[in-house]
Protein backbone atom coordinates (compact mmCIF):
# COMPACT_ATOMS: atom_id res chain seq x y z
CA UNK A 1 0.00 0.00 0.00
CA UNK A 2 1.62 2.94 -0.69
CA UNK A 3 1.90 5.91 2.00
CA UNK A 4 0.40 9.29 1.04
CA UNK A 5 3.54 10.91 2.43
CA UNK A 6 5.92 10.64 -0.54
CA UNK A 7 9.19 11.39 -0.02
CA UNK A 8 8.37 14.61 -2.00
CA UNK A 9 6.11 15.62 0.30
CA UNK A 10 8.08 14.34 3.07
CA UNK A 11 11.27 16.67 1.80
CA UNK A 12 9.03 19.94 2.09
CA UNK A 13 8.16 19.19 6.06
CA UNK A 14 10.14 20.37 8.74
CA UNK A 15 11.91 17.21 10.41
CA UNK A 16 10.55 15.50 12.74
CA UNK A 17 13.15 15.85 15.67
CA UNK A 18 14.60 19.09 17.13
CA UNK A 19 17.62 20.26 18.77
CA UNK A 20 18.58 19.43 22.48
CA UNK A 21 19.59 22.96 22.38
CA UNK A 22 17.19 25.76 20.71
CA UNK A 23 18.09 29.66 19.84
CA UNK A 24 15.74 31.88 21.10
CA UNK A 25 14.34 31.87 17.82
CA UNK A 26 13.68 28.35 17.41
CA UNK A 27 12.15 28.06 21.00
CA UNK A 28 9.22 30.86 20.28
CA UNK A 29 8.71 28.46 16.41
CA UNK A 30 8.54 25.54 18.26
CA UNK A 31 6.24 26.75 21.02
CA UNK A 32 3.67 28.43 18.27
CA UNK A 33 4.00 25.43 16.47
CA UNK A 34 2.79 22.93 18.92
CA UNK A 35 -0.09 25.98 19.78
CA UNK A 36 -0.85 25.48 16.32
CA UNK A 37 -1.05 21.16 16.10
CA UNK A 38 -2.92 21.61 19.70
CA UNK A 39 -5.34 23.88 18.41
CA UNK A 40 -5.76 21.83 14.73
CA UNK A 41 -6.36 18.83 16.59
CA UNK A 42 -9.36 20.44 18.67
CA UNK A 43 -10.76 22.72 16.07
CA UNK A 44 -11.15 19.50 13.98
CA UNK A 45 -13.14 18.11 16.56
CA UNK A 46 -14.71 21.66 16.96
CA UNK A 47 -16.07 21.11 13.07
CA UNK A 48 -17.06 17.47 13.37
CA UNK A 49 -19.24 18.38 16.97
CA UNK A 50 -20.65 21.12 15.30
CA UNK A 51 -21.88 19.32 12.12
CA UNK A 52 -23.34 15.90 14.03
CA UNK A 53 -24.68 18.54 16.78
CA UNK A 54 -26.47 20.33 14.25
CA UNK A 55 -27.53 16.90 12.67
CA UNK A 56 -29.10 15.72 16.15
CA UNK A 57 -30.77 19.00 16.55
CA UNK A 58 -32.89 18.82 13.73
CA UNK A 59 -33.50 14.69 14.20
CA UNK A 60 -34.67 15.52 18.01
CA UNK A 61 -38.64 16.07 18.10
CA UNK A 62 -39.49 19.92 18.56
CA UNK A 63 -39.91 20.19 22.20
CA UNK A 64 -43.45 20.21 23.58
CA UNK A 65 -44.82 24.37 23.91
CA UNK A 66 -47.02 24.47 26.93
CA UNK A 67 -50.57 26.56 26.57
CA UNK A 68 -52.67 27.79 29.00
CA UNK A 69 -55.72 25.29 29.24
CA UNK A 70 -58.96 27.09 30.34
CA UNK A 71 -59.48 24.25 33.55
CA UNK A 72 -61.23 25.08 36.42
CA UNK A 73 -59.15 25.98 39.23
CA UNK A 74 -58.91 22.89 41.64
CA UNK A 75 -59.21 22.68 44.90
CA UNK A 76 -56.47 22.68 47.09
CA UNK A 77 -55.53 18.96 48.37
CA UNK A 78 -56.72 19.45 52.22
CA UNK A 79 -54.38 18.20 54.57
CA UNK A 80 -54.88 14.53 55.41
CA UNK A 81 -56.78 14.37 58.86
CA UNK A 82 -55.00 13.22 61.92
CA UNK A 83 -57.36 10.21 62.02
CA UNK A 84 -56.48 8.51 58.59
CA UNK A 85 -53.48 8.51 59.03
CA UNK A 86 -51.83 4.90 60.39
CA UNK A 87 -50.74 5.65 63.96
CA UNK A 88 -47.40 4.35 63.44
CA UNK A 89 -46.45 6.25 60.46
CA UNK A 90 -47.33 9.57 62.57
CA UNK A 91 -45.13 8.22 65.47
CA UNK A 92 -42.08 7.73 62.69
CA UNK A 93 -42.78 11.16 61.62
CA UNK A 94 -42.55 12.78 65.25
CA UNK A 95 -39.41 10.79 66.09
CA UNK A 96 -37.45 11.85 63.15
CA UNK A 97 -38.96 15.33 63.26
CA UNK A 98 -38.15 15.79 66.75
CA UNK A 99 -34.14 13.97 66.01
CA UNK A 100 -33.48 16.31 62.86
CA UNK A 101 -34.86 19.43 64.26
CA UNK A 102 -34.89 19.06 68.12
CA UNK A 103 -37.70 19.24 70.87
CA UNK A 104 -39.09 22.69 70.33
CA UNK A 105 -40.32 21.51 66.77
CA UNK A 106 -43.71 20.49 66.42
CA UNK A 107 -45.31 18.77 63.55
CA UNK A 108 -48.18 21.19 62.65
CA UNK A 109 -49.76 19.78 59.67
CA UNK A 110 -49.16 16.47 57.20
CA UNK A 111 -50.21 16.54 53.48
CA UNK A 112 -49.90 13.65 50.73
CA UNK A 113 -48.10 14.73 47.80
CA UNK A 114 -50.03 12.13 45.95
CA UNK A 115 -50.07 8.79 44.28
CA UNK A 116 -46.59 8.47 43.00
CA UNK A 117 -44.69 7.26 45.11
CA UNK A 118 -41.00 9.00 45.98
CA UNK A 119 -39.76 5.96 47.10
CA UNK A 120 -39.20 5.65 43.25
CA UNK A 121 -37.98 8.94 42.30
CA UNK A 122 -35.21 8.51 45.81
CA UNK A 123 -33.92 5.47 44.10
CA UNK A 124 -33.24 7.42 40.74
CA UNK A 125 -31.33 10.18 42.05
CA UNK A 126 -29.18 7.51 44.53
CA UNK A 127 -27.81 5.62 41.18
CA UNK A 128 -27.73 8.92 39.52
CA UNK A 129 -25.58 10.50 42.08
CA UNK A 130 -23.60 7.15 42.71
CA UNK A 131 -21.34 7.77 39.27
CA UNK A 132 -18.94 9.93 40.51
CA UNK A 133 -16.62 11.90 37.87
CA UNK A 134 -12.93 12.09 39.25
CA UNK B 1 29.45 -13.73 71.77
CA UNK B 2 30.58 -9.42 71.46
CA UNK B 3 32.02 -9.97 68.02
CA UNK B 4 29.00 -11.85 66.83
CA UNK B 5 26.79 -8.82 67.62
CA UNK B 6 29.40 -6.13 65.71
CA UNK B 7 29.27 -8.65 62.43
CA UNK B 8 25.69 -9.06 62.84
CA UNK B 9 25.55 -5.11 63.16
CA UNK B 10 27.24 -4.68 59.74
CA UNK B 11 24.72 -7.04 57.76
CA UNK B 12 21.52 -3.90 59.16
CA UNK B 13 20.90 -1.21 57.01
CA UNK B 14 21.92 1.18 60.05
CA UNK B 15 25.54 2.07 58.60
CA UNK B 16 24.34 2.61 55.12
CA UNK B 17 22.20 6.02 56.01
CA UNK B 18 23.27 8.93 54.96
CA UNK B 19 21.84 12.46 55.73
CA UNK B 20 20.59 13.08 52.60
CA UNK B 21 18.31 9.90 53.37
CA UNK B 22 17.38 11.93 56.54
CA UNK B 23 15.99 15.28 54.86
CA UNK B 24 14.10 12.74 52.32
CA UNK B 25 12.42 11.11 55.20
CA UNK B 26 11.19 14.86 56.77
CA UNK B 27 10.33 15.42 52.86
CA UNK B 28 7.63 12.16 52.97
CA UNK B 29 6.25 13.16 56.01
CA UNK B 30 5.31 16.26 54.84
CA UNK B 31 4.23 14.87 51.48
CA UNK B 32 2.07 12.30 53.98
CA UNK B 33 0.60 14.92 56.33
CA UNK B 34 -0.28 16.97 53.28
CA UNK B 35 -2.35 14.30 51.80
CA UNK B 36 -3.74 13.10 55.03
CA UNK B 37 -4.38 15.89 57.10
CA UNK B 38 -4.77 18.22 54.37
CA UNK B 39 -6.28 16.01 52.25
CA UNK B 40 -3.79 16.92 49.02
CA UNK B 41 -4.82 14.68 46.55
CA UNK B 42 -4.20 11.63 48.97
CA UNK B 43 -5.04 8.86 46.46
CA UNK B 44 -1.65 9.78 44.55
CA UNK B 45 0.34 11.46 47.34
CA UNK B 46 0.20 8.49 50.07
CA UNK B 47 1.81 6.28 47.76
CA UNK B 48 4.14 8.59 46.21
CA UNK B 49 5.25 9.54 49.62
CA UNK B 50 5.24 5.93 51.11
CA UNK B 51 7.41 5.09 47.71
CA UNK B 52 9.82 8.26 48.35
CA UNK B 53 10.04 6.90 52.41
CA UNK B 54 10.89 3.26 51.13
CA UNK B 55 13.52 4.62 48.35
CA UNK B 56 14.92 6.25 51.43
CA UNK B 57 16.04 3.47 53.25
CA UNK B 58 18.57 0.94 52.74
CA UNK B 59 15.91 -1.41 51.68
CA UNK B 60 17.07 -5.20 49.86
CA UNK B 61 14.98 -6.89 47.54
CA UNK B 62 12.78 -3.75 46.80
CA UNK B 63 14.63 -1.49 43.89
CA UNK B 64 18.14 -1.95 42.08
CA UNK B 65 19.50 1.65 41.55
CA UNK B 66 22.70 1.95 39.52
CA UNK B 67 24.90 4.91 38.49
CA UNK B 68 25.31 5.20 34.90
CA UNK B 69 28.13 7.06 33.54
CA UNK B 70 26.83 10.12 32.95
CA UNK B 71 25.92 10.37 36.66
CA UNK B 72 22.28 9.85 36.53
CA UNK B 73 20.93 6.99 38.48
CA UNK B 74 18.93 3.90 36.37
CA UNK B 75 16.50 2.25 39.05
CA UNK B 76 14.23 -0.59 38.34
CA UNK B 77 16.48 -3.04 36.43
CA UNK B 78 16.48 -6.30 36.38
CA UNK B 79 19.04 -9.31 35.18
CA UNK B 80 18.01 -12.85 33.40
CA UNK B 81 20.32 -15.37 33.32
CA UNK B 82 19.66 -17.97 30.44
CA UNK B 83 21.21 -20.03 27.64
CA UNK B 84 20.37 -19.92 24.10
CA UNK B 85 19.20 -23.33 23.06
CA UNK B 86 20.62 -23.53 19.25
CA UNK B 87 18.33 -25.09 16.63
CA UNK B 88 19.40 -28.51 14.96
CA UNK B 89 21.19 -27.53 11.75
CA UNK B 90 21.42 -23.61 12.26
CA UNK B 91 25.50 -23.82 12.71
CA UNK B 92 26.64 -25.19 9.69
CA UNK B 93 24.07 -22.76 7.08
CA UNK B 94 26.42 -19.70 6.19
CA UNK B 95 24.04 -16.80 7.55
CA UNK B 96 21.92 -18.64 9.00
CA UNK B 97 22.26 -16.28 12.47
CA UNK B 98 21.10 -13.67 10.51
CA UNK B 99 17.40 -12.86 11.19
CA UNK B 100 16.70 -15.97 12.85
CA UNK B 101 14.66 -16.52 16.10
CA UNK B 102 17.01 -18.00 18.95
CA UNK B 103 15.08 -19.97 22.00
CA UNK B 104 16.49 -18.34 25.23
CA UNK B 105 15.90 -20.86 28.54
CA UNK B 106 15.35 -18.05 31.40
CA UNK B 107 17.25 -19.79 33.78
CA UNK B 108 17.50 -17.23 36.82
CA UNK B 109 15.85 -13.78 36.95
CA UNK B 110 16.86 -11.35 39.83
CA UNK B 111 15.49 -8.40 40.87
CA UNK B 112 13.56 -6.44 43.50
CA UNK B 113 9.78 -6.42 44.11
CA UNK B 114 9.54 -2.45 42.45
CA UNK B 115 12.41 -3.51 39.77
CA UNK B 116 9.48 -5.68 38.42
CA UNK B 117 6.17 -3.42 39.06
CA UNK B 118 8.07 -0.11 38.01
CA UNK B 119 8.03 -2.10 34.57
CA UNK B 120 4.56 -0.87 34.36
CA UNK B 121 5.99 3.55 34.02
CA UNK B 122 9.15 2.18 32.08
CA UNK B 123 6.97 0.07 29.54
CA UNK B 124 4.48 2.88 29.42
CA UNK B 125 1.72 0.22 30.35
CA UNK B 126 0.44 2.04 33.57
CA UNK B 127 -0.31 5.92 32.27
CA UNK B 128 -2.86 4.54 29.74
CA UNK B 129 -4.41 1.71 31.64
CA UNK B 130 -5.12 4.85 34.25
CA UNK B 131 -6.48 6.58 31.36
CA UNK B 132 -9.07 3.70 30.55
CA UNK B 133 -10.80 4.61 33.71
CA UNK B 134 -10.30 8.09 33.78
CA UNK B 135 -12.39 7.43 30.06
CA UNK B 136 -14.88 5.20 31.93
CA UNK B 137 -15.26 8.13 34.41
CA UNK B 138 -15.80 10.79 32.61
CA UNK B 139 -18.81 12.63 30.87
CA UNK B 140 -18.20 13.98 27.51
CA UNK B 141 -21.69 14.97 27.27
CA UNK B 142 -21.19 19.13 28.25
CA UNK B 143 -18.14 19.33 25.96
CA UNK B 144 -20.28 17.87 22.80
CA UNK B 145 -23.19 20.35 23.74
CA UNK B 146 -20.98 23.32 23.95
CA UNK B 147 -18.31 22.06 21.14
CA UNK B 148 -16.39 25.84 21.71
CA UNK B 149 -15.59 25.19 25.11
CA UNK B 150 -12.74 22.51 23.06
CA UNK B 151 -10.99 26.30 22.18
CA UNK B 152 -10.92 26.83 25.57
CA UNK B 153 -9.17 23.38 26.56
CA UNK B 154 -6.67 24.51 23.81
CA UNK B 155 -5.88 27.77 25.39
CA UNK B 156 -4.88 26.02 28.48
CA UNK B 157 -2.16 24.30 27.00
CA UNK B 158 -0.62 27.76 26.48
CA UNK B 159 1.35 27.70 30.04
CA UNK B 160 2.94 23.93 28.91
CA UNK B 161 4.86 25.78 26.00
CA UNK B 162 5.40 29.23 28.17
CA UNK B 163 6.91 27.10 30.91
CA UNK B 164 8.81 25.30 28.33
CA UNK B 165 10.72 28.39 27.82
CA UNK B 166 10.74 29.37 30.80
CA UNK B 167 12.55 25.62 31.49
CA UNK B 168 15.18 26.12 28.58
CA UNK B 169 16.09 29.46 29.64
CA UNK B 170 17.03 28.04 33.58
CA UNK B 171 19.15 25.37 31.63
CA UNK B 172 16.96 22.44 31.26
CA UNK B 173 17.48 20.85 27.85
CA UNK B 174 14.47 20.78 26.01
CA UNK B 175 13.36 17.00 26.68
CA UNK B 176 13.19 18.05 30.17
CA UNK B 177 11.69 21.10 29.62
CA UNK B 178 8.67 19.53 27.57
CA UNK B 179 8.81 16.68 31.01
CA UNK B 180 8.52 20.19 32.90
CA UNK B 181 5.95 22.12 30.93
CA UNK B 182 3.75 18.99 30.95
CA UNK B 183 2.91 19.97 34.13
CA UNK B 184 1.16 22.99 33.63
CA UNK B 185 -1.78 20.51 31.70
CA UNK B 186 -2.56 19.60 35.57
CA UNK B 187 -2.76 15.98 33.84
CA UNK B 188 -1.10 13.06 35.86
CA UNK B 189 -0.97 10.12 33.95
CA UNK B 190 0.24 12.48 30.94
CA UNK B 191 3.11 14.04 33.20
CA UNK B 192 4.70 10.41 33.76
CA UNK B 193 4.37 8.91 30.86
CA UNK B 194 5.25 12.16 28.96
CA UNK B 195 8.89 12.53 31.46
CA UNK B 196 9.17 8.93 31.04
CA UNK B 197 9.68 9.14 27.42
CA UNK B 198 11.75 12.18 27.73
CA UNK B 199 13.33 13.06 30.82
CA UNK B 200 12.98 9.68 33.24
CA UNK B 201 15.31 10.37 35.72
CA UNK B 202 13.69 13.84 36.68
CA UNK B 203 10.38 11.85 36.87
CA UNK B 204 9.75 12.44 40.77
CA UNK B 205 10.10 15.55 40.78
CA UNK B 206 7.70 15.97 38.05
CA UNK B 207 5.11 13.70 39.32
CA UNK B 208 5.27 15.28 43.30
CA UNK B 209 4.66 18.47 41.50
CA UNK B 210 2.34 17.55 39.26
CA UNK B 211 0.00 15.73 41.89
CA UNK B 212 0.55 18.40 44.42
CA UNK B 213 -0.20 21.26 42.37
CA UNK B 214 -3.71 19.61 41.07
CA UNK B 215 -4.73 19.84 45.02
CA UNK B 216 -3.86 23.30 44.97
CA UNK B 217 -6.05 24.26 42.55
CA UNK B 218 -8.77 25.91 44.22
CA UNK B 219 -5.93 28.45 45.76
CA UNK B 220 -3.94 28.60 42.41
CA UNK B 221 -6.86 29.86 40.40
CA UNK B 222 -9.27 32.10 41.66
CA UNK B 223 -6.81 34.60 42.39
CA UNK B 224 -6.17 34.92 38.61
CA UNK B 225 -9.50 34.27 37.36
CA UNK B 226 -10.62 37.75 39.44
CA UNK B 227 -7.79 39.60 38.43
CA UNK B 228 -8.74 38.59 34.60
CA UNK B 229 -12.33 38.99 35.02
CA UNK B 230 -14.78 42.02 35.80
CA UNK B 231 -17.60 41.79 37.77
CA UNK B 232 -20.05 41.87 35.30
CA UNK B 233 -18.32 39.41 33.34
CA UNK B 234 -18.50 36.65 36.32
CA UNK B 235 -22.12 37.21 36.37
CA UNK B 236 -22.68 36.00 33.06
CA UNK B 237 -25.27 33.30 32.82
CA UNK B 238 -25.18 31.06 29.89
CA UNK B 239 -27.24 29.32 28.07
CA UNK B 240 -28.77 25.43 29.11
CA UNK B 241 -27.23 22.85 27.52
CA UNK B 242 -28.77 20.61 25.29
CA UNK B 243 -29.68 16.95 26.30
CA UNK B 244 -27.02 15.03 24.28
CA UNK B 245 -27.88 11.70 22.56
CA UNK B 246 -25.65 8.49 23.56
CA UNK B 247 -25.07 7.51 19.57
CA UNK B 248 -22.99 11.27 19.66
CA UNK B 249 -21.36 10.31 22.57
CA UNK B 250 -20.51 7.45 20.39
CA UNK B 251 -19.17 8.75 17.44
CA UNK B 252 -17.54 11.68 19.49
CA UNK B 253 -15.33 8.64 21.15
CA UNK B 254 -14.71 7.28 17.65
CA UNK B 255 -13.97 10.57 15.53
CA UNK B 256 -11.95 12.05 18.56
CA UNK B 257 -9.09 9.19 18.97
CA UNK B 258 -9.39 8.95 15.22
CA UNK B 259 -8.24 12.66 14.64
CA UNK B 260 -5.95 12.56 17.43
CA UNK B 261 -3.83 9.42 16.77
CA UNK B 262 -3.62 10.76 13.06
CA UNK B 263 -2.65 13.86 13.62
CA UNK B 264 0.17 13.10 16.71
CA UNK B 265 0.83 9.37 16.78
CA UNK B 266 2.97 9.35 19.89
CA UNK B 267 -0.57 10.48 21.89
CA UNK B 268 -2.10 6.86 20.56
CA UNK B 269 -1.76 5.03 23.77
CA UNK B 270 -3.53 7.50 25.90
CA UNK B 271 -5.98 8.51 23.57
CA UNK B 272 -6.66 4.87 22.77
CA UNK B 273 -7.03 4.11 26.17
CA UNK B 274 -9.16 7.35 27.32
CA UNK B 275 -11.70 6.68 24.28
CA UNK B 276 -12.21 3.37 24.78
CA UNK B 277 -13.37 3.42 28.38
CA UNK B 278 -15.79 6.23 27.63
CA UNK B 279 -16.95 4.08 24.66
CA UNK B 280 -17.43 1.55 27.46
CA UNK B 281 -19.23 3.78 29.51
CA UNK B 282 -21.45 4.96 27.26
CA UNK B 283 -22.99 1.99 25.04
CA UNK B 284 -24.06 0.61 28.07
CA UNK B 285 -24.17 -2.82 27.24
CA UNK B 286 -20.48 -3.33 29.21
CA UNK B 287 -21.13 -2.47 32.63
CA UNK B 288 -18.85 -4.89 33.97
CA UNK B 289 -16.11 -3.80 32.00
CA UNK B 290 -17.13 -0.31 32.89
CA UNK B 291 -17.03 -0.99 37.16
CA UNK B 292 -14.14 -2.93 36.06
CA UNK B 293 -12.34 0.27 34.27
CA UNK B 294 -13.88 2.85 37.21
CA UNK B 295 -13.12 0.87 40.28
CA UNK B 296 -10.25 -2.06 40.37
CA UNK B 297 -8.39 -1.05 37.36
CA UNK B 298 -7.49 2.26 38.12
CA UNK B 299 -7.01 2.09 42.24
CA UNK B 300 -4.55 -1.13 41.28
CA UNK B 301 -2.75 1.09 39.25
CA UNK B 302 -3.13 4.21 40.98
CA UNK B 303 -1.20 1.62 44.00
CA UNK B 304 1.42 0.81 41.70
CA UNK B 305 1.97 4.28 39.99
CA UNK B 306 2.35 6.06 42.77
CA UNK B 307 4.63 3.95 44.80
CA UNK B 308 6.50 3.24 41.92
CA UNK B 309 7.11 7.15 40.96
CA UNK B 310 7.86 7.32 44.36
CA UNK B 311 10.57 4.70 44.63
CA UNK B 312 12.39 7.02 41.84
CA UNK B 313 12.81 9.67 44.53
CA UNK B 314 16.25 8.86 45.65
CA UNK B 315 17.82 11.78 47.87
CA UNK B 316 21.25 11.70 44.96
CA UNK B 317 18.65 12.44 42.56
CA UNK B 318 16.07 14.69 44.32
CA UNK B 319 18.02 16.76 46.50
CA UNK B 320 18.74 19.05 43.66
CA UNK B 321 18.83 22.56 42.32
CA UNK B 322 17.07 21.03 39.73
CA UNK B 323 14.08 20.15 41.74
CA UNK B 324 13.44 23.73 42.98
CA UNK B 325 13.31 25.00 39.61
CA UNK B 326 10.56 22.32 38.68
CA UNK B 327 8.71 23.62 41.73
CA UNK B 328 8.72 27.22 40.53
CA UNK B 329 8.50 26.01 36.96
CA UNK B 330 5.01 24.06 37.55
CA UNK B 331 3.45 26.61 39.43
CA UNK B 332 4.32 29.06 36.48
CA UNK B 333 2.78 26.61 33.88
CA UNK B 334 -0.17 26.34 36.17
CA UNK B 335 -0.86 29.79 36.39
CA UNK B 336 -0.32 30.38 32.61
CA UNK B 337 -2.27 27.58 31.47
CA UNK B 338 -5.21 29.13 33.69
CA UNK B 339 -4.94 32.76 32.82
CA UNK B 340 -4.53 31.83 28.76
CA UNK B 341 -8.40 29.93 29.48
CA UNK B 342 -9.62 32.98 31.05
CA UNK B 343 -8.49 35.31 28.13
CA UNK B 344 -9.72 32.55 25.31
CA UNK B 345 -13.18 32.82 26.90
CA UNK B 346 -13.45 36.61 27.26
CA UNK B 347 -12.05 36.87 23.24
CA UNK B 348 -14.88 34.29 22.47
CA UNK B 349 -17.14 36.67 23.70
CA UNK B 350 -15.47 39.72 21.95
CA UNK B 351 -16.46 37.67 18.51
CA UNK B 352 -20.14 36.26 19.75
CA UNK B 353 -21.24 38.60 21.77
CA UNK B 354 -25.25 37.41 21.36
CA UNK B 355 -24.05 33.66 22.94
CA UNK B 356 -21.69 34.88 25.40
CA UNK B 357 -19.40 32.01 27.94
CA UNK B 358 -19.43 33.06 31.20
CA UNK B 359 -14.75 33.74 31.30
CA UNK B 360 -14.74 31.95 34.77
CA UNK B 361 -15.12 28.31 33.32
CA UNK B 362 -12.12 29.36 30.95
CA UNK B 363 -9.68 28.77 33.77
CA UNK B 364 -11.17 24.93 34.03
CA UNK B 365 -9.42 24.15 30.85
CA UNK B 366 -6.67 22.68 33.09
CA UNK B 367 -7.03 19.19 33.15
CA UNK B 368 -8.00 18.63 36.73
CA UNK B 369 -11.27 17.04 36.21
CA UNK B 370 -13.27 17.93 38.20
CA UNK B 371 -11.73 19.91 40.61
CA UNK B 372 -11.28 23.35 37.96
CA UNK B 373 -15.00 22.81 37.18
CA UNK B 374 -15.89 23.43 40.71
CA UNK B 375 -13.68 25.91 41.06
CA UNK B 376 -15.11 28.00 38.52
CA UNK B 377 -19.26 26.91 39.51
CA UNK B 378 -18.04 28.24 43.43
CA UNK B 379 -16.13 31.30 41.95
CA UNK B 380 -19.03 32.21 40.07
CA UNK B 381 -21.93 31.42 42.91
CA UNK B 382 -19.51 34.51 44.83
CA UNK B 383 -20.97 36.72 41.99
CA UNK B 384 -24.63 35.58 41.74
CA UNK B 385 -25.86 32.60 43.89
CA UNK B 386 -28.40 31.37 40.92
CA UNK B 387 -25.54 30.72 38.65
CA UNK B 388 -24.95 26.90 37.85
CA UNK B 389 -21.23 27.05 35.94
CA UNK B 390 -20.99 23.01 37.12
CA UNK B 391 -21.66 21.58 33.88
CA UNK B 392 -20.99 24.36 31.37
CA UNK B 393 -17.00 24.34 33.29
CA UNK B 394 -16.89 20.22 32.79
CA UNK B 395 -16.88 21.39 28.90
CA UNK B 396 -13.50 22.65 29.05
CA UNK B 397 -12.40 20.51 31.95
CA UNK B 398 -12.52 17.20 29.44
CA UNK B 399 -11.46 18.98 26.62
CA UNK B 400 -8.15 20.35 28.17
CA UNK B 401 -7.32 16.22 28.90
CA UNK B 402 -7.68 16.38 25.42
CA UNK B 403 -5.39 18.80 24.59
CA UNK B 404 -2.64 17.94 27.26
CA UNK B 405 -2.56 14.47 25.57
CA UNK B 406 -2.03 16.08 22.05
CA UNK B 407 0.53 18.08 23.07
CA UNK B 408 2.11 15.28 24.76
CA UNK B 409 2.17 13.86 21.53
CA UNK B 410 3.69 17.02 19.89
CA UNK B 411 6.48 16.56 22.52
CA UNK B 412 6.89 13.18 22.18
CA UNK B 413 6.94 13.60 18.50
CA UNK B 414 9.38 16.19 17.89
CA UNK B 415 11.87 15.48 21.45
CA UNK B 416 11.61 11.78 21.33
CA UNK B 417 14.27 9.53 20.16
Amino acid sequence: MTPLLTPGVAALMPLATVSQRMSFGELVSYQLNGLVVVFIALGAIWMVLTVTGSFFKRLSPAPVVKTALPVAVTTPIAPIAEAALDPALLAVIAVAVHVSLGSKARVQKIISLGAESDWAREGRRQIFTSHKVR
Amino acid sequence: MFQGLLDFLQTTGFALITWKMVIMWGIAALLLWLAVAKGFEPRLLVPIAFGALIANLPTRGVITSELKPNGVYESATFKIEGQVIPHPGDSTTPGAHEGTTQTLKVEKVEGGLFDFISQGIKLELFPPLIFLGVGALTDFGPLIAMPRTLFLGAAAQFGLFITFMGATFLGFNSSEAASIGIIGGADGPTAIFTTNKLAPHLLGAVAVAAYSYMSLVPLIQPPIMRLLTTDKERRIRMKSLRKVSKLEKLIFACVVMAICILLVPDASALIAMLMLGNFFRECGVTERLVLASQNEIINVLTIFLGTSVGITMRADSFLAPATIKIIILGVIAFGFSTAAGVVVAKIMNILSPKNPVNPLIGSAGVSAVPMAARVSHVEGQKYDKGNYLMMHAMGPNVAGVIGTAVAAGYFISTLGK
